[in-house]
């Protein structure tokens, strides 16, 4: 199956932390897609969690994939906002 | 204006709102084991959950947009099935559902430990499972703040599971006990919350009236507004180094915060018994050492004196159990308590310890030795 991925730096001083985390959630559950969420090479978690997501305890400077199972301008359009959801509070 | 009560004046700005009489659901927070099975008791967890998160939702409607995002975000992470995943080791190991919540948000707390942002939620977060909790266990009667609104809560006296539960929509405190050195008047100096203590009356306002807290004025007026208030006596800065060194009085991460926002050089008296007074488990040493960290960082910057748990008397436990004493307030409390339990006293040492190499003023101070 196709899939967009695309790469984001965490620069969030204090990390990928409740609240951006929170605001991810809503926007893959209003997507009603299974976006994946995870560090390179690793398995990750499916983003519609909040708890999965806080548990990863992603810190500033690490970086992150973000997976969505999906293919056309949509499915790029969401895995860009969500990477800007995650820095949205960065300076 | 109408009639006035007096008390002693807790605070310099006045606030006015409408009367809720607090009252105290008993047992709302009971250590309970299970008297059914973990499955029943997951499934009473599952419809609580979603009986409280709905009263919640319910209390916050129609209110202003921040709020709203904040209690949505707490609500997406109540509503969570991995905090009912969290939650089954403890209802296998036989404790009922409203227990099990508890003690999974203290997991979820040590996990989270280092997370600033996180840290300031997990009062709201066990407001929120103590309204999960009265649905779970029937119990009806006790007061929940709602999230909108401006609201002067008005008590016998507050313990520190009440106050745990204030948010922004308390704009005053009325007590008809305590004094300016009880827990109540200590919580609302620090959290900006004008209050008046000792308000013989207090509890013969009417619910839903509006009052005016006026500490300045020592006194509660009832359908007094603002400007009725009196004027505090006001200091003004004319050195930059201060004469007198004054410090900060914390007990929280979001002490630590407002208080690196003011003058205050350092920390006088951090209260480390308040990070405990709402856990059910003793933290491990390393989740200790994380949120000693972060408060450590937050606060103003100067000489930290961190106090050794001073529990026991009227500030219980509830992992450090203690028995039946004549006169509590002079009994096995403060280091004594510690000295009690040889399981906690070296982790909480060495926790605070962990963390004062990095910043070299941390001094530790203990209560009630001998």
């Amino acid at each position: 199956m196709s899939e967009v991925v695309v790469t984001v730096e965490v620069r969030d001083p204090i990390g990928f932390h409740a609240r951006p985390v929170s605001e991810v959630v809503s926007q893959v559950k209003a997507a009603g897609l299974d976006v994946v969420i995870r560090r390179v090479g690793e398995e990750g978690v499916v983003a519609n969690s909040p708890l999965k997501l806080l548990s990863m305890k992603v810190k500033t400077g690490e970086t992150l994939e973000i997976v969505v199972p999906s293919e056309g301008v949509e499915a790029e359009t969401l895995a860009q906002a969500i990477s800007e959801t995650i820095n949205q509070e960065a300076p | 204006m109408g009639a006035e009560i007096h008390g002693i004046g807790i605070g310099r700005e006045a606030g006015s709102g409408h009367v809720l009489k607090w009252s105290r659901a008993e047992g709302i927070d009971d250590h309970l084991r299970s008297s059914t099975s973990p499955d029943l008791e997951r499934e009473s967890l599952i419809a609580g959950i979603s009986a409280g998160a709905a009263a919640v939702r319910e209390q916050s409607a129609g209110g202003d947009e921040h709020t709203a995002e904040i209690i949505s975000a707490l609500l997406m992470i109540i509503e969570d099935d991995e905090l009912v995943a969290m939650a089954s080791p403890h209802l296998d190991a036989g404790w009922d559902a409203a227990t099990s919540l508890f003690m999974a948000l203290d997991d979820l707390n040590d996990m989270m430990g280092d997370d600033e942002d996180f840290q300031s939620r997990v009062g709201d977060l066990r407001g929120i499972a103590l309204t999960i909790s009265a649905k779970i266990r029937g119990i009806e009667g006790g007061s929940s703040i709602p999230a909108q609104g401006e609201w002067v809560i008005v008590a016998d006296d507050l313990t520190p599971v009440d106050t745990a539960q204030f948010g922004p929509s308390v704009v005053g405190v009325v007590t008809e006990l305590g004094g300016p050195t009880s827990h109540t008047a200590i919580i609302c100096r620090s959290r900006g919350i004008p209050a008046v203590v000792s308000a013989k009356g207090a509890l013969d306002l009417a619910a839903g009236a509006l009052v005016l807290v006026d500490p300045a004025g020592n006194r509660v007026v009832e359908g007094g507004e603002l400007s009725d208030a009196t004027t505090p006596i006001s200091f003004i800065v004319v050195n930059d180094e201060p004469l007198v060194t004054v410090r900060a009085n914390i007990g929280s991460l979001a002490d630590a915060e407002s208080a690196a926002q003011t003058q205050a050089r350092g920390v006088g008296l951090f209260r480390t018994e308040v990070l405990y007074l709402d856990r059910r488990e003793q933290p491990s040493r390393e989740a200790q050492a994380k949120q000693f960290a972060a408060i450590f960082r937050a606060a103003p910057a100067g000489k930290i004196t961190v106090r050794t748990i001073d529990a026991g008397s009227d500030k219980p436990v509830p992992f450090l159990p203690n028995g039946e004493e004549e006169n509590p307030a002079l009994g096995v409390r403060g280091f004594r308590l510690g000295l009690a339990h040889e399981e906690f006293q070296p982790d909480q040492l060495g926790a605070i310890s962990a963390n004062c190499c990095a910043s070299s003023t941390v001094e530790i101070m203990g209560a009630m030795f001998r």
